[in-house]
């Protein structure tokens, strides 16, 4: 522990309280039980879903682009929002993975080289 | 062994980027003060860097503990609405199989299940969901550890680029729903949305803007009469 730190029982309160809480969260939707199967609510988490998958992407992107493209400050979020598009792009017209992440990330470190 | 196959095949590239990623948090929980177990323990629990790094930073900040574990509930909202997707393509009265495959989930092992589940899925889904879980938590308790031993030698470029990987790749996970024009919608809804929101609501915003997109989706739907997904 460091100077300045909490007691150590304060640490693994929280290390505890956090973690067990988390676990927890992960676990409410199984009250829903069997009402998850109807397709109605089902489509409704589907959504909710995607939307937060589309939302972390774009909010990573975001930093991605402050924090890698340093030189090209105002342009760097623009930069890494496109080149998600452009892995989205190749990977919905092609299909896989790893060949258009390559090129999106290339074309980030291209941007911050130039 | 072919399941093995077909996780690792899907992970990869997340297990990578999860250890890069988590690495940062095992650094900020050093100077919070907490220990390698500690460090190891919060991280296996809750693999969830945002929220880990904002209550490591009220921690250091000299905060009050109970601050950080709010936060971190509230950071972690999400994890409902996430749990919940996938928990909705699992088969039904598998209580502890479920529990298995929703209880560690986090975001890079959500955006993986979610796309395999709704594209090509397996034959045993809860398996496969508990492995994807199980890596990605094991990679991000391990870079947690390493981050908090060797951080300091870590050039912190090699991390950005590392982190730059996960939008990417996530694009390319959600490109795999690109037939379901209604789940496009919503995924470029929130990617529109939610920084904004981000800035003024913080993390909460991952949760409240899908869940109102699609509640909003789903009484126009209730009006009309149909489903366009």
């Amino acid at each position: 522990m460091t100077d300045g730190a909490l007691p150590d029982w304060q640490l693994w309160a929280v290390v505890l309280g956090g973690g067990i809480a988390t676990i927890a969260l992960r676990l409410v939707p199984l009250v829903l039980g069997d009402a998850l199967a109807s397709e109605g609510i089902r489509r409704f988490f589907d959504r909710a879903g995607t939307g937060v998958l589309g939302g972390i992407i774009a909010t990573s992107a975001l930093r991605t682009g402050q924090t890698l493209l340093t030189g090209v400050p105002a342009a760097g979020p623009a930069v890494a929002l496109l080149a998600v598009i452009v892995a989205f792009a190749l990977a919905a017209w092609r299909g896989g993975t790893i060949l258009p992440t390559a090129a999106g990330l290339a074309l980030i470190l291209l941007a911050g080289l130039v | 062994m072919k399941m093995l196959r077909l996780v690792f095949g899907d992970i990869g590239l997340v297990i990578i980027t999860v250890f890069a990623s988590f690495m940062g948090v095992g650094q900020i929980s050093a100077q919070a003060g907490l220990d390698a177990p500690q460090t190891a323990i919060m991280t296996l629990l809750s693999v969830a860097s945002p929220a880990q790094a904002a209550a490591m930073q009220i921690l250091a900040d000299g905060g009050f503990w109970v601050a950080a574990i709010v936060t971190m509930i509230v950071v972690n909202l999400r994890f409902i609405v996430m749990s919940a997707s996938i928990l909705g393509r699992l088969p039904a009265g598998r209580g502890w199989s479920n529990v298995s495959a929703i209880g560690l989930i986090s975001a890079s092992s959500f955006a993986v299940i979610l796309s395999r589940l709704m594209g090509n899925a397996p034959r045993r889904p809860a398996l496969y969901a508990s492995l994807v879980c199980l890596f990605c938590a094991t990679a991000a308790t391990l870079g947690a550890i390493a981050g908090q031993q060797l951080a300091a030698s870590v050039p912190s470029a090699i991390g950005a680029v590392l982190g730059a990987i996960i939008p990417v790749y996530f694009a390319t996970l959600l490109a795999r729903l690109w037939i379901y024009r209604g789940l496009m919608i919503h995924a470029l809804a929130g990617a529109l949305l939610i920084p904004p929101a981000y800035s003024v609501i913080g993390s909460v915003s991952l949760l409240v803007m899908p869940l109102a997109a699609a509640a909003i989706h789903a009484m126009v739907e209730h009006r009309g009469g149909r489903s366009d997904d």
